[in-house]
């Protein structure tokens, strides 16, 4: 068994959930704020949930950065 | 019974107070005793009556007023305008919202900070010890500083929508709670019968904050806003609201 291609199937599994679990983390927040500006509409609401769209959009990107290097 | 009910402007565009015979207590033993009739009783009563409102009304337009330059980004914002809450009545108005003190996102704040300072002071440290820097350490700390910008945008916007509200009709309390779930608490104002405040220990007495408990008639004993800044000008606001809404006026 190849114990390097082992280290780095490891590698980019823990990386590849720890990214994926902070792009569920911000697609939760988004959700929630959707389910919140109907109880409470407010101006911003449609605002914020705009830039969270932006920012899981960068941590998408992000994550698959994080995974290339992590085999680099 | 003669029917009497006046309109007394208080101030033209936003108040104004209604007095109705229904609401105004005879009692036939003090006509009695005074020797006067009951036209003139009614009538001195009616005197009375909307000073003691104007009085009240004035007092609570005060306490309103000191929130009236805030943002919705404030902690405390009356008349706000660009909210409106589900189920809102056309006669309902949101007189004021009002959240935590902004120091208290402080803690997750310096967390996140932290964490942005590990993910930079990891790279001199490495080579001090002599450890090669490899692709897993950059990912690494490409993922704590997204987590840590996360963490404050979380911060942010659950302070945000930590929303308490009074409006002319009822008290909103809306809740984060968990990682996806939510409450919405209301009590009506009649159904209020008491609130109290509490200080937050050394934190809250440095930044004047506190908790405000309202205590209501209904199956929901208590609401509790936690941290709120200047709790006792809310409180005075809330009792003011509370006495008016007991006398039967209206405020818009």
């Amino acid at each position: 068994m190849d114990l390097t291609l082992f280290n780095k199937i490891i590698t980019l599994t823990i990386t590849g959930v720890l990214f994926l679990f902070l792009v569920m983390w911000i697609f939760i927040l988004k959700l929630r704020i959707g389910a919140l500006d109907r109880v409470v509409k407010t101006a911003q609401g449609k605002v914020f949930q705009g830039c969270l769209m932006i920012w899981l959009l960068i941590c998408l990107v992000g994550g698959i950065i994080g995974m290339l290097l992590s085999l680099a | 019974m003669d029917r009497v009910s006046g309109v007394i402007p208080l101030r033209k565009d936003k108040v104004a107070v209604e007095i109705k015979e229904e609401d105004i207590v005879i009692d036939d033993n003090i006509i009695e005793n005074k020797r006067m009739d009951r036209r003139s009783y009614v009538n001195q009563l009616k005197s009375e009556r909307p000073m003691l409102s104007s009085h009240k009304v004035e007092t609570f337009r005060r306490g309103l007023d000191r929130f009236k330059n805030g943002s919705l980004f404030s902690h405390a914002y009356s008349y706000p305008s660009g909210i409106e809450l589900d189920g809102q009545e056309s006669k309902e108005k949101i007189i004021l919202i009002f959240r935590s003190h902004q120091i208290t996102i402080l803690p997750k704040f310096l967390t996140s900070v932290l964490l942005i300072l590990v993910a930079f002071l990891v790279y001199p440290f490495l080579s001090f010890v002599n450890v090669k820097v490899t692709g897993v350490i950059f990912a690494f700390s490409l993922l704590c500083i997204l987590v840590a910008i996360t963490n404050i945008i979380f911060a942010v916007i659950s302070w945000f929508y930590h929303l308490n509200i009074i409006t002319t009709e009822r008290i909103v309390d809306v809740d984060f709670l968990g990682i996806n779930s939510y409450r919405v608490s209301e009590a009506r104002i009649e159904k209020i019968e008491d609130v109290s405040i509490a200080n937050a220990g050394v934190w809250g007495a440095m930044f004047n904050y506190g908790s405000i408990k309202i205590q209501t008639a209904g199956t929901q004993v208590f609401f509790e806003f936690t941290e709120i800044r200047d709790p006792g000008m809310i409180q005075d606001i809330l009792r003011d609201l509370m006495e008016l809404k007991a006398q039967g006026i209206e405020v818009d």
